[in-house]
């Protein structure tokens, strides 16, 4: 049977790449993407950005529903262009796609799609976690109703992203995020930690996009501004955050991870948006979540290609 | 090679006592003083304490002076429930009655800083209390200070205090805060390489037999390290700083900029560590202040540390 999930999501370059991998695996079963503010600021332009991947990728029955276009506490700082270019997928123009965005909000979408199956859907954050936090304003029992929830976010003893010490999707929305750490639910976290070292390179990408397939170009097409993005920064290669999370579910076996209680800082002023991890035990919390600490990143990539070469 | 000029500040402190022990018999550096601050334990334990491991270690000449009894700001916080409510974990052990120097902290290090003939290198084991006030009254000595080489904080693997702050940063953040905005050179010796300096049980016996004058103090040391901590292979602590000073090479560094988190409801106390690739970009304006501790050769420092004490 495989997992049935929500993927909430800001594409978001890396974001469609991740989806991509979800529609193209038979260990999950997407059941809806919702959409929130992170890589760009215009969620509107990030729910077109879902639905023409969905429809790229040939399944045009998910439903996509629009979410927060601003933080739960404070204002959206407007960065992510610099990574993921203007219209969020590298500024490559994609057709506009057929289908458009359901009426419900997607925090609603959440409840209402988790509250239907009790116990079955796992949901997959690849952005800021408002929407959840937003669901869990509306249901703080949607905890007792969810599988268990993957993230990509956060960097537990990792190098920040954004800050020394802060990774984007979690300092994009510290409170939200920390609300969604307590929820009483298991978490798995793909993180800066374990993010950081699945790398690919233009080698790589290139017979990703001799599959000749559509979907290979336009991973290719895609990363042409992200990969730019890294070499600017001085790094070599350019990382994969959300597939990670993806890849967390369909193989497990390729991952090793560490047991803790994560919290999230809201109000340091060098500190705000880190994730704390736990590890000698000191807030008197139960571990809640598997912070993923290693990955067999050949594995991954293996995998990765042959899942991209079965879409259209 | 002449002896290394250091001064060295302390909280004496279980770990701070083999330090001292360990500093104060290695003929590769030259003890101005001895300067004592509130920390591990409070400071009117901590100057007994000091005195009395430099009376078993043969070294009374060495100038001891108390330094602050709090932090700048914050409120004090011991940490006697690692090191005993006496410091050493050794209650019964008959402390000196010497007194120490009457000049303030402070004024002591002033004084030997003037007098040096070349920059001294100092060796912060404690909260850094004692250099922020020094920071503030003696900004025009600051050149006379070659490094500060500072046991406290961590780059990557959190702390001890609390999950993100280790304890001699986290008791005095804004202590932490002046000095690594000082301009002085700082090798942050952090948790990150602290625990890995180790004795063996073979090398505890032959430390505790030695059959020198502190032999008897540090045997009792070492076993309080092995009860407190369920150790067998008792952790060396600040004493691996010092053995790090005297053997530079045994530490992979990498210079970073370092900030001390002042707010924050976790992360009071914690030394971030911008260690981002980007960070090496112009655009990220602040320049490194601190050569962070990566890794350390824990074998050599241990070696040192019976080399020195056990002959």
């Amino acid at each position: 049977m495989p997992e049935r999930i929500l993927i909430d999501t800001d594409p978001g370059i890396d974001d469609a790449m991740a989806i991509l991998l979800a529609l193209a695996s038979p260990e999950v079963q997407v059941e809806g993407v919702t959409v929130v503010f992170g890589n760009s600021g215009d969620v509107a332009l990030l729910a077109r950005n879902a639905l023409a991947i969905l429809e790229l990728a040939g399944h045009t029955g998910i439903p996509v529903a629009v979410g927060a276009a601003n933080p739960l506490v404070r204002s959206y700082h407007g960065r992510g262009s610099s990574i993921h270019g203007d219209n969020g997928l590298g500024d490559v123009e994609l057709s506009p796609p057929t289908a458009s965005p359901i009426a419900q909000n997607a925090a609603h979408f959440i409840i209402d799609t988790c509250l239907a199956n009790p116990g079955e859907i796992t949901l997959v954050t690849l952005g800021p976690l408002t929407n959840i936090a937003l669901a869990l304003h509306i249901r703080p029992d949607l905890p007792r109703y969810v599988r268990r929830l993957v993230m990509m976010g956060g960097a537990v003893n990792a190098v920040g992203n954004v800050s020394p010490v802060a990774e984007a999707n979690v300092h994009n929305d510290p409170e939200a995020a920390r609300l969604v750490f307590n929820a009483g639910w298991e978490i798995t976290m793909a993180g800066l930690d374990v993010t950081m070292q699945v790398h690919m390179d233009d080698e790589y990408l290139g017979g990703l996009r001799a599959l000749g397939n559509h979907a290979g170009q336009f991973v290719w097409d895609i990363t042409r501004f992200y990969i730019a993005a890294y070499h600017r920064f001085g790094y070599e290669n350019m990382v994969v955050h959300d597939s990670c999370a993806l890849m967390a579910i369909i193989r497990p076996e390729f991952f090793t991870s560490q047991f803790a209680y994560v919290d999230v800082e809201t109000s340091g002023e060098l500190t705000r948006g880190q994730t704390i991890g736990d590890w000698r035990r000191q807030y008197g919390h139960e571990p809640q979540t598997h912070v993923l600490t290693g990955v067999d990143d050949v594995a991954f990539k293996q995998l990765y290609y042959e899942r991209i070469a079965t879409l259209p | 090679m002449p002896p290394l000029p250091v001064l060295v500040d302390c909280d004496t402190g279980v770990d701070d006592a083999l330090a001292l022990l360990l500093a104060a018999r290695s003929p590769a550096l030259e003890i101005l003083g001895v300067t004592c601050v509130a920390g591990n334990v409070p400071l009117d334990a901590v100057v007994p304490n000091t005195l009395t491991v430099l009376d078993a270690a043969q070294r009374p000449e060495i100038p001891v002076a108390a330094g602050y009894d709090r932090p700048l700001v914050a409120a004090f916080e011991s940490a006697s429930h690692v090191h005993g409510e006496d410091g050493m974990g050794l209650p019964d052990w008959p402390r000196s009655i010497r007194r120490p120097d009457s000049r303030h902290a402070v004024d002591l290090m002033a004084d030997i800083l003037s007098a040096a003939p070349e920059p001294v290198t100092l060796i912060a084991l404690a909260p850094l209390t004692n250099l922020a006030g020094f920071v503030h009254r003696y900004p025009h000595l600051l050149p006379r200070i070659a490094r500060i080489v500072s046991m406290g904080g961590s780059a990557f693997t959190g702390g001890n205090m609390t999950a993100a702050a280790e304890f001699n940063i986290g008791c005095d953040p804004e202590a932490a805060a002046v000095v690594y905005n000082s301009g002085v050179p700082i090798t942050l010796y952090g948790l990150d390489v602290f625990r890995q300096v180790t004795l063996t049980e073979a090398e505890v016996d032959a430390l505790e037999n030695a059959g020198q004058p502190w032999s008897s103090l540090l045997g009792g040391l070492l076993r309080y390290i092995q009860r407190r901590f369920g150790q067998v292979e008792p952790g060396l602590g600040d004493g691996g700083t010092v053995a790090a000073t005297i053997l530079p090479d045994v530490l992979t560094t990498h210079p970073h900029r370092v900030d001390i988190e002042l707010t924050g409801t976790h992360t009071r106390g914690m030394t971030v560590v911008d260690r981002r690739v980007a960070s090496k970009d112009a655009r990220h304006a602040a320049p490194p202040n601190a050569d962070v501790a990566y890794a350390i050769d824990a074998r050599r420092c241990a070696e040192l540390f019976v080399k020195i004490l056990a002959r």
